[in-house]
């Protein structure tokens, strides 16, 4: 493989690069996408273009990084609205194809008009103490992201709740769907019961279930007509004590799934 | 052309004999940056579990500001240094709302930029609905990138705003860098003057929500910049590439937010005007204000044509109680007062905000001072130099209630002027100071610590500050908030596109996580009166029917109208409305659906 010696070059390579990790490399790795593919939506065209336009040497390099990141923004949001102008879906594969051959285009452009720096960079004396305050720096950084990004327990006083919800069965069925939700902060054991439609009384339970976690049951209704129905929950350890309810008085909505 | 700066900007300060590394004190400004990180998710952590951590918060705003403060004070900077001082400090402030947020998006104008994002993606198209801030599709840029950057990193919607604001916040510090090195011809001011940025109450997080202004700003700020670079270019040849990206970061602005996009214009329209004044009309950047001009005015006519509907009373508003306020017909806000108007600052927080409004003010005035003196004749630098006087004009206005969020929300653009006045007198004291170098230094990074803090404090309430519990741990797995659970059940049960009339705070919840058409205070004014009403009239059953609503979401929780505390898990016994308030709707017609406890949701189509 022929490596890059020169930064319109590496743009070249670094967009075609991104156009495909994009197409091949699926959402889940994200982690290795996103370092691979963002620099075609955020720097890669700007610095495509601003080097087509300028002339060689005409700009301080953060000048240079500052416009290209404005310049690919631009781009993108240009782009997007031609796109969508055109009637073309907003997906990745137009969207990033474009910006590909604009990149491109302005790299043969800024290429044609002489502008090259070199990818060889100087190294940077560095000294211990300094490479010792970096790598505490990214351990701090690491262990922020790490504690921040980490769910903690719940302060104290904060309470947990359950739901209970009923709800026409999907499909126009003579049935319907009760379900429970458990967001206390422990595992909770319910019982439902439900009541309506000529029918006997239905017991449901016990049901444990885990925080966070929901239960369903579908239930055929005896009455032809669209019935009231009731239904009651009750958790296991308050028996006696109706705990949430709810009551299907006129049947016009409907569940899209139990 | 006289719209270049009096005194060009040096060459990038050589390195001194005690500084081999090109590094500089990188390293040891990126350690303590790092450290202010830490501490502040660490006193996150504190806040989210229940436990007070405000000492903790403002140890890390010191450790991120005061050791870059102390750096850029300093002569024998290298410029590349300095430009990474201060990219650190800004992405490292911007770490600390992220740390604040680290679950989802909670500020209440974050949830319809969310929704419209999650639209982009859903649909691949553009300009869709919003029922909670109809304007904001009409202004797609911010989720436009979003959305590409989700899509090709692969990322959550979540993820890929929090990129797309990281990228706006990087632009925000290099820009302003940039803009200041070349008016103030002193990369020392720049550096300073960037830095001393973030000292607007809005920078630490209001700036970097994620809503729009939070990437218009940052390029309209480098529009300015290239502004600046047009003008010192003399070739019509050599401004044609100038021109261009101009065009290019104009057309980016308009299309993002609408009043950065007027603001830009009336920049260029007053350096404009500043320049014939001055020096006549030939050089004055014309061309550029023309073409945003004609860029606003197009996008006006064909994408935003509800903006002036939308921002004409909220200007009315603040300008009515401005002379309502004067007049004493309406009591004045109280300042450092939570929304409700409840004093939330401890003493010693208003002591420090008093204090950095002084030297802040003290700063503008040396700032001034030194510009008359040298005559600097930039129209620009004029401009900014006003900007900054009129900021200081502003203030007065943060005590009438109705202006308070328009002279907040405007402090970001003249700011913009503050942190290049009150740099360059830094710079003149520091020179003066030559010899007590340490001490003169020390000082000014306190002061800037202290006018930064007083930023801090004036932007957000103390409450606030930290994160509060929005997920949280269970064995096996961790809890969103009922409204949340509620408002994905929705979607999941009963398929998006219910309209649904909620609360302030649940009706973001059942926008971004039930995607329902959601209506609440602001946009069905009666939704509220509604909602809190301990009975069921006629008149409401005909509003229910002319917004075609479907769902009806009650939440006898007080904080569930509140869009700044009702995100989140509710702590200790919850303050609840009346009872009534939830009863009325469970009548004939109506069906209760699902019941969570306070938050109980009606099928209320029967009611129409």
């Amino acid at each position: 493989m022929v490596k890059p010696r020169r930064d319109l070059a590496l743009v070249v390579v670094a967009a075609l690069a991104a156009c495909l990790f994009a197409a091949l490399l699926p959402s889940s790795l994200a982690g290795l996408r996103a370092p691979l593919c963002l620099p075609l939506v955020l720097l890669l065209p700007g610095y495509a273009v601003v080097s087509a336009i300028f002339r060689p040497g005409e700009l301080r390099t953060a000048e240079l990084i500052t416009l290209s990141i404005a310049v690919s923004i631009a781009a993108t949001l240009i782009v997007a609205l031609a796109l969508d102008a055109l009637g073309v879906k907003l997906t990745a594969a137009p969207w990033m194809g474009v910006l590909t051959v604009l990149t491109l285009a302005a790299a043969a452009r800024g290429t044609a008009r002489g502008h090259s720096r070199s990818l060889i960079l100087r190294p940077i004396p560095v000294g211990r103490a300094q490479v010792g305050a970096i790598a505490a720096g990214l351990a701090l950084l690491a262990g922020a992201a790490t504690l921040g990004f980490t769910p903690l327990g719940a302060p104290n006083g904060t309470r947990g709740t359950s739901a209970l919800w009923l709800l026409p069965a999907p499909g126009g069925l003579q049935a319907v769907c009760v379900g429970v939700i458990n967001e206390q902060l422990h595992t909770t054991t319910y019982n439902v019961t439900v009541r309506g439609g000529g029918g006997p009384v239905r017991r449901l339970g016990p049901i444990v279930l885990e925080p966070g976690k929901s239960w369903s049951r579908e239930l055929a209704v005896a009455s032809s007509a669209a019935p009231v129905m009731h239904a009651f929950l009750r958790r296991a350890a308050e028996p006696s004590v109706v705990y949430r309810s709810v009551v299907l008085r006129d049947w016009n909505i409907a569940a899209t799934g139990c | 052309m006289t719209l270049t700066v009096a005194k060009p900007a040096p060459a990038p300060s050589q390195p001194s004999a005690e500084q081999p590394s090109p590094l500089g004190w990188l390293p040891w400004t990126f350690l303590a940056v790092a450290a202010g990180v830490m501490v502040v998710s660490w006193a996150d952590a504190l806040s989210r579990t229940g436990h007070r951590a405000s000492l903790l918060f403002w140890l890390a705003m010191v450790l991120l500001i005061f050791p870059a403060a102390l750096r850029l004070c300093s002569a024998r900077v290298r410029s590349s240094e300095r430009l990474a001082t201060v990219v650190l400090v800004g992405l490292g402030l911007y770490a600390v709302k992220v740390l604040r947020d680290p679950f989802a998006f909670t500020y209440g104008d974050e949830f319809p930029h969310l929704y419209n994002l999650q639209t982009i993606l859903s649909s691949g198209r553009l300009f869709g609905s919003n029922s909670i801030l109809p304007i904001t599709p009409r202004y797609p840029g911010l989720e436009t990138l979003a959305a590409l950057i989700a899509r090709a990193g692969g990322m959550s919607p979540f993820a890929a705003g929090l990129t797309a604001v990281a990228a706006g916040r990087l632009m925000m510090m290099l820009g302003l860098y940039l803009l200041y090195a070349r008016l103030g011809g002193s990369e020392r001011a720049a550096g300073l003057g960037a830095l001393l940025y973030a000292a607007t109450p809005n920078f630490l997080f209001w700036s970097v929500q994620f809503a729009y202004e939070s990437l218009a700003l940052p390029l309209a700020t480098i529009a300015l910049f290239i502004t600046i670079r047009w003008a010192q270019e003399r070739d019509p040849a050599l401004r044609r590439p100038w021109e261009f990206c101009f065009g290019l970061v104009a057309v980016a602005v308009v299309v993002t937010h609408h009043v950065s996009s007027y603001v830009l214009l009336a920049y260029l329209l007053a350096v404009c005007v500043i320049h014939w004044r001055l020096h006549g009309r030939a050089g004055a950047p014309w061309r550029l204000a023309a073409g945003i001009g004609v860029a606003t005015v197009v996008w006006l006519v064909l994408a935003g044509g509800g903006t002036v509907g939308y921002l004409s009373p909220v200007l009315t508003s603040a300008l009515k109680q401005v002379v309502q306020t004067l007049a004493r017909e309406t009591p004045a806000r109280g300042l450092f007062a939570s929304q409700g108007g409840t004093v939330v600052t401890p003493p010693a927080e208003i002591v420090i905000a008093l204090s950095g409004i002084m030297l802040l003010g003290l700063g503008v005035l040396v700032g001034v001072r030194l510009v008359w003196q040298q005559r600097w004749r930039n129209p620009l630098m004029v401009l900014l130099v006003f900007c900054a006087f009129i900021y200081l004009g502003t203030l007065p206005l943060r005590f009438v209630p109705a202006a308070w969020e328009t002279v907040s929300r405007a402090g970001d653009f003249l700011f913009i002027g503050v942190g290049l006045t009150v740099a360059l007198g830094l710079v003149w004291m520091l020179e003066r100071g030559k010899r007590h170098s340490l001490r003169v230094r020390l000082l000014i990074a306190a002061a800037a610590t202290v006018v930064f803090a007083s930023g801090v404090i004036a932007g957000w309430p103390a409450n606030e500050r930290l994160a509060q519990p929005r997920v949280i741990a269970v064995p096996g797995g961790s809890l969103d908030p009922p409204a949340v659970v509620a408002a994905e059940w929705s979607g999941r049960a009963l398929g998006p596109a219910q309209r649904v009339f909620a609360q302030d705070a649940d009706a973001r919840f059942f926008l971004t996580n039930g995607l329902q058409t959601s209506l609440t205070g602001n946009f069905a004014p009666d939704v509220d009166d509604m909602l809190d009403a301990t009975k069921l009239t006629p008149a409401m059953r005909t509003l229910l029917r002319g917004y075609r609503t479907t769902l009806v979401v009650s939440d006898r929780r007080e904080i569930s109208g509140d869009n700044l505390f009702g995100f989140y898990f509710d702590s200790g016994p919850p303050a609840l409305s009346k009872a009534a308030t939830d009863s009325k709707f469970d009548v004939a017609g109506s069906n209760r659906l699902y019941d969570s406890g306070d938050l109980v949701i009606y099928g209320v189509r029967g009611l129409w």
